[in-house]
């Protein structure tokens, strides 16, 4: 009954907290399982009480045989020892009490001498004496024992010593079986009329029950049918006056958790769009941060980084997850870098200024770096500072580029003071003749106006090196008939100073097919090979420019019997500025620009310039230029 | 007689450097880089060296440097021809005592001026060198 009454209680208060559980399956059990219930509990008391009470009489009746029995030995024990035992004419004592005994229990009535020999035994029917040994000697003047019989009785022995006289010892033993928990016959009808009164008692207690609970039961329906419409109203019912007070508080108290619940849905509102706001404006700073070109880093107040860009990750060469919620030490491996963020990571006076340093990392690969850092300050209190925020920018490529144009224009003016020193020299020289030497002064000459034609040649080259440096030079293709072409530019080279002791041959086939190509640029490239293989070259030797044609591209050889380059110096040679540390080479006049910009006009032209070469056997200089069905194909 | 140990790279520039010197009396010996100059030493002790910066094999540079580290108390003075101006380009020479810096393109009349000077009176040569 009172689990009745708990379900209909828990369901209420239960259903009104989590407002989402079920309650169809917590509606009132079927009166037929609970009338079954009844019976069954009506048994059990009955088979309880029954139990109980004959346990109480086997006690009872055990307690009974403890009196009884030690009674009986400290009594027998004290009688002297002749009127114990048997003799002539005379009846046995033991038999005697045994037959007064009216205990269906008692078992045995025994003297045993030392030896335990019995000297004088009475017995009930069917009971033994069980052997057990006595003490040596006597423990105290009366004791008892459980044994168990022969017959598997359990038997309550008392045994104490008697004198026997002549310094004789013997022992009196008595025995009762031990009772058994049972029904007797006179027992049935009195155990029959309590199990009748408990029998009809039960279901009178449940009908009692269950009329007091009644209300209970048509409030825990009708509360169950408004929650289920999740309707909340005021519960109207007729009940016993003594449940209008809890009535009353409980629907206060329904009315109170309505409120409650609607105050919590609206919380729970507030907070899901104000989360996904912050969602939302977090993934817009991000997408920010990731956007710039600058590797960024935020502490927050405990030092750690709270977000790391992508750029950040690859510049330190360690994966997202090495950075972000962990301390810099645990991946900055750089010290002068991870001391700097560690100045931030601590709310000292240091992390309240902007900062700027340079650091050089890296020694595989140095990286020029500059670093900021910037405190964030909290947007209401301008004292408290939120983190820092860190922006890395790698200006590697910017040092390095204007290292590049520091030592390109070094370059420039060692190469273009170096002629004017030779002519500045020689025009003293010539000044300064007062012989008039004329071998002198056409020396001079010759020599200056050699140095001029060299300072013209390399300004030639700057310029037009510039302009393809700053993609300002447009290449414009005409239609280039290149046995024409290649005929002219090697006549204009075949008559300058270089030439005049060299044995210049020309080998163009007749029939050579015409490209695409820009004449002008086209003529400083052949122009360059050219005056290269003939400054080169020793006295007498052979310069030559030769063609081959094939199905998708034509090939223009200049090929020496120079001084040759050797295999190290084959790939630099195309480098700016390079000059051979050859002192053969060096004795040539050059400035290191004329096979660069070769190989630029060729590759604007897409084509190829290649070199091969022997140290003092000569050079062989190719340039390549694909024709357009060979163009064709390679985009194919 | 003094000995001029002169170093270029440019054959022409020593042809006439030669000329103009040897008409004022002074011996000389060319060499065409560092490593021959550094070899021409042992066998001439110069009075004057002259020497481009931009050479092959070894660099006027490094021939002071090699010359002040294998002689720190020489007394000749050094004349180093360059074509670049900037401070920048002159700050490995601290060490090097008695090193003048003279600019491309080279005045001869200036050059054989200085020499003379040198010849009269050493320490005031010095002295103009080390400014």
């Amino acid at each position: 009954m009172d689990r009745t009454r708990g379900d209909i209680i828990t369901g209420h208060c239960f259903g009104f907290a989590g407002k989402m559980i079920q309650f169809k399956h917590l509606k009132f059990r079927g009166n037929d399982r609970l009338g079954l219930a009844m019976i069954v509990a009506s048994l059990v008391a009955i088979s309880l009480t029954v139990a109980t009470l004959l346990w109480n009489q086997k006690q009872s009746q055990e307690k009974q045989i403890r009196a009884q029995g030690v009674s009986l030995t400290r009594m027998l024990s004290g009688l002297p020892y002749e009127q114990l035992v048997p003799s002539q004419g005379r009846q046995e004592l033991l038999s005697t009490i045994f037959q007064s005994q009216h205990d269906q229990n008692f078992a045995y009535a025994a003297i045993v001498d030392v030896d335990n020999n019995p000297i004088a035994v009475a017995s009930a029917p069917g009971s033994t004496m069980p052997l057990a040994d006595l003490p040596e000697k006597p423990g105290g003047w009366l004791s008892d024992r459980m044994l168990i019989a022969s017959n598997g009785d359990t038997i309550i022995e008392f045994y104490s010593p008697l004198d026997a006289g002549e310094d004789k010892l013997a022992y009196l033993r008595l025995g009762y079986r031990q009772p058994v928990v049972g029904v007797s016959l006179e027992q049935v009808p009195f155990l029959a009329t309590l199990g009748l009164i408990i029998f009809l008692l039960t279901p009178l207690f449940y009908l009692l029950v269950r009329k007091e609970v009644r209300p209970l039961r048509e409030a825990n329906e009708k509360i169950t049918a408004i929650i289920e419409s999740d309707q909340f109203k005021k519960i109207d019912l007729q009940v016993p006056a003594e449940l209008t007070g809890f009535l009353d508080r409980f629907t206060a108290f329904v009315e109170f958790a309505k409120q409650r619940i609607d105050v919590l849905e609206d919380d729970q509102t507030k907070l899901v769009t104000s989360k996904n706001l912050i969602t939302y404006s977090k993934s817009r700073i991000e997408a920010v941060l990731e956007a710039i070109p600058e590797s960024v880093l935020i502490l927050d107040q405990s030092g750690n980084i709270s977000f790391a860009n992508r750029n950040l990750t690859t510049l330190m060469g360690v994966s997202h997850d090495d950075v972000v919620n962990r301390s810099p030490a645990d991946w900055c491996v750089n010290q002068e870098l991870f001391e700097f963020i560690s100045r931030y990571s601590k709310q000292s006076s240091a992390s309240r200024l902007s900062e700027t340093t340079r650091l050089n990392v890296g020694s595989l690969k140095p990286k020029n770096l500059v670093i900021k850092a910037y405190p964030i300050f909290s947007a209401s209190d301008s004292s408290d500072i939120n983190g820092t925020l860190i922006v890395i920018r790698d200006i590697t490529k910017e040092s390095t580029s204007q290292r590049q144009q520091g030592e390109f224009v070094a370059h420039v003016a060692h190469e273009l003071k170096t002629p004017l020193n030779t002519m500045m020299l020689y025009t003293e020289a010539l000044i300064d003749d007062d012989q008039e030497d004329p071998k002198t002064r056409i020396e001079a000459a010759n020599i200056m106006r050699d140095e001029v034609e060299r300072l013209a040649g390399l300004i030639d080259n700057l310029l037009s090196i510039t302009k393809i440096e700053m993609g300002e030079i447009s290449i414009e293709r005409q239609r280039l008939r290149l046995h024409d072409f290649l005929e002219d530019t090697f006549e204009v080279a075949s008559r300058t100073e270089h030439a005049s002791e060299l044995n210049c041959e020309l080998d163009l086939a007749s029939n050579l097919t015409s490209i695409m190509a820009d004449k002008d640029l086209l003529r400083i490239a052949i122009n360059n090979l050219l005056t290269n293989a003939m400054k080169y070259s020793r006295p007498g030797g052979a310069v030559s420019l030769s063609s081959e044609e094939t199905e998708q591209s034509v090939r223009i050889i200049v090929r020496d019997e120079g001084i040759g380059i050797s295999a190290e110096e084959q790939e630099l040679i195309f480098e700016r500025f390079y000059r051979s540390d050859d002192a053969k080479a060096r004795k040539s006049a050059g400035h290191g620009l004329g096979l660069s910009l070769a190989r630029d006009i060729v590759q604007l032209h897409n084509g190829t310039l290649t070199v091969s070469s022997k140290p003092n056997e000569g050079s062989e200089f190719v340039i390549q230029i694909w024709k357009e069905t060979g163009l064709l194909k390679q985009v194919v | 007689m003094k000995t001029i140990l002169l170093v270029d790279d440019e054959p022409m520039v020593l042809r006439i450097m030669r000329q103009a010197l040897e008409k004022d009396g002074y011996q000389i010996t060319t060499a065409f880089d560092g490593a021959e100059a550094l070899e021409k030493m042992v066998v001439s002790q110069p009075d004057v060296l002259i020497t481009d910066i931009d050479m092959p094999r070894m660099t006027g540079k490094e021939l002071c440097l090699r010359i002040q580290a294998a002689m720190p108390d020489r007394c000749f003075p050094i004349f180093i021809m360059t074509s670049l101006t900037a401070l920048e380009h002159r700050d490995w020479s601290g060490e090097i005592t008695n090193l003048t810096f003279i600019e491309k393109p080279i005045s001869l009349r200036k050059l054989r001026g200085r020499l003379a000077e040198l010849a009269a009176s050493p320490s005031a040569a010095t002295v103009r060198a080390a400014e």
